[in-house]
């Protein structure tokens, strides 16, 4: 037996000793008299004597703490194994539809770089329909789940009340959801969303009322952050989906994060709501209000602050879950009005980042849909197959580590908070011994 | 309390081993409670000793689905036959 080489064991401030194991994704604490025995084992494994704690042998093998020679190897192939049965999983197809690239704000950080006024046609509707029957035909569609994104897509609502009777027409599973900037939700909109079976909605509100309205102005009418206040607030009494509310932040207006968050709070207690920052940041330059981040030592300090102050850590998930993007999966493409398949939400409008096309008999771009697909993969990355956290990483945003990897731009994509995690892990601890003390009190009266 | 030899360690973790591979919530027990499942599969006292404080875990990590999953009428029978060797040991341990 061997102490795994993907455990990382520390002394915590707190007492005691913290354990985390990538291979197995645990995190567990070892109170001080136990703390001790750890680190003679950590020594020599095969020298301790387990014969009078069997329970202690066995929680350490479960969690891969103590390992056989070559079992990490199998574990880590293992890994590879389900990420790549994930994302070339057919069963699911998840489309993000762009029914218009056109917008009615002017957001003064916007990344779509390569907006113009395209509008869904009858005749890409009619193609992008015979393009999911494809996959009925060939038995390969058991859920069609749509996410409407834009532009704002719900310039182009008549289109999408459309596409989804013709989606709920096929009879197969459907969920649909939607990215909106809210100004257009109004109650005829919103009483025909439980039809248009749209379960979730993001919105986004950047921060208090003035820096809202400077930052995300109506293209015509100016200020926005009234009328989409009003409207999320009949959305969230008429409309039983879940609403993520995102509130962009950056160096400027971050700790106002905490002020609008709590007044939201206030607002709609109760409610199937989620509030969460979007880090706005210098890099990825020039587009900072990207739909994926890279982690910097700025955003990990302001995510772990919201952690802290979070009481259940909601609203920030910074434990570790490698799960493909949509960039890595097969079946997951984002249609672009005139028909053209994008792998990434960053390439919309982008010429160079089609990959494909729903029309049969256009060309596909092979090289870039395996460069997303397969070129971004960690495990074949030199360097990460060094790292501690390769079995509980995906390597990041791919578009981001594909620019990296082929164009020589410089963006780290390693794993959030990578840097500070066994601060994080800290800050979990207290916060679990925090909720445990609470129980035991309660309990005693 | 006696102690485990050597030989009892390893057949301990091979029977959870086993037992965990088909069993979600014993696999969960393994971790989270290991002096319990341990008393599940072996026919003796499990000393009494400090274990971890287990706070996130993933119970997948060691698993892919590549085949289909037991069908409903699978899981069903396979709940059964376990309610019946409980009830029944000796008709359990025939095969019958």
């Amino acid at each position: 037996m061997q102490w795994s080489r993907y455990n990382l064991m520390w002394e915590s401030p707190a007492g005691g000793s913290l354990l985390y194991n990538s291979l197995s994704n645990t995190f567990a604490a070892a109170e001080p008299p136990l703390a001790a025995e750890l680190a003679k084992i950590q020594a020599n494994p095969d020298a301790y004597d387990f014969s009078h704690n069997p329970a202690l042998l066995l929680q350490l093998r479960r969690a891969k703490v103590l390992v056989e020679a070559g079992e990490e190897r199998d574990l880590l192939n293992l890994s590879l194994l389900k990420r790549n049965l994930d994302c070339l999983r057919h069963d699911v197809l998840g489309l993000t539809i762009v029914p218009t690239l056109a917008c009615n704000f002017r957001c003064t950080y916007c990344y779509q770089q390569h907006k113009r006024p395209a509008r869904m046609t009858d005749a890409v509707q009619t193609q992008l329909l015979a393009f999911i029957q494809r996959y009925q035909v060939y038995g390969q569609l058991k859920f069609l789940d749509v996410s409407w994104f834009g532009g704002e897509p719900l310039l182009e609502f008549d289109r999408i009340c459309r596409l989804t009777d013709e989606f709920l027409a096929l009879e197969v599973p459907y969920t649909g959801s939607m990215v909106t900037n809210g100004y257009l939700l109004d109650k005829e909109r919103i009483a025909k969303l439980e039809d248009l079976k749209i379960k979730s909605i993001q919105i986004t509100i950047d921060g208090p009322e003035e820096i809202h309205n400077r930052r995300r102005p109506h293209a015509v009418k100016g200020d926005s952050y009234a009328v989409i206040m009003a409207n999320v607030e009949r959305l969230l009494e008429r409309w039983s989906g879940h609403l993520s509310l995102r509130v962009n932040v950056d160096r400027n207006n971050r700790e106002k994060f905490f002020e609008i968050r709590g007044r939201l709070q206030q607002l709609f207690p109760g409610k199937n709501l989620e509030i969460y920052p979007g880090i706005v940041q210098d890099s990825p330059r020039n587009n900072p209000d990207t739909p994926c981040e890279c982690s910097t030592p700025e955003t990990d300090d302001f995510l772990l602050e919201v952690y802290r102050q979070s009481p259940d850590g909601d609203g920030v998930n910074l434990y570790p879950h490698a799960s493909p993007c949509m960039a890595q999966r097969r079946n997951s493409f984002v249609i672009g009005p005139e028909g053209e398949v994008y792998n990434c939400w960053h390439d919309v409008g982008n010429p160079d980042g089609v990959v494909g096309s729903i029309f049969p008999d256009q060309e596909w771009n092979y090289t870039l849909l395996s460069r997303y697909m397969v070129g971004t993969e960690v495990f074949a990355d030199e360097n990460c197959r060094q790292c501690l956290f390769l079995p509980r990483c995906s390597g990041g945003c791919p578009h981001f580590r594909a620019r990296s990897l082929f164009q020589g731009e410089d963006f780290n994509t390693c794993l959030w908070i990578k840097s500070r995690f066994t601060e994080f892990l800290e800050l979990r601890y207290l916060k679990e011994r925090r909720k445990n003390s609470t129980i035991t009190s309660n309990q005693g009266g | 309390m006696s102690k485990w030899s050597p030989a009892e360690l390893a057949a301990a973790l091979k029977a959870v081993d086993r037992k965990a591979a088909v069993d979600v919530e014993f696999k969960k027990k393994a971790l989270l409670q290991p002096r319990e499942a341990l008393q599940e599969v072996m026919d003796r006292e499990v000393p009494l000793g400090q274990v971890l404080t287990v706070f996130d875990f993933d119970l997948d990590f060691d698993t892919a689905v590549v085949a289909p999953p037991p069908t409903k009428s699978e899981r069903l029978r396979i709940r059964l036959n376990k309610i019946g060797a409980m009830i029944f040991p000796e008709a359990a341990e025939d095969g019958e």
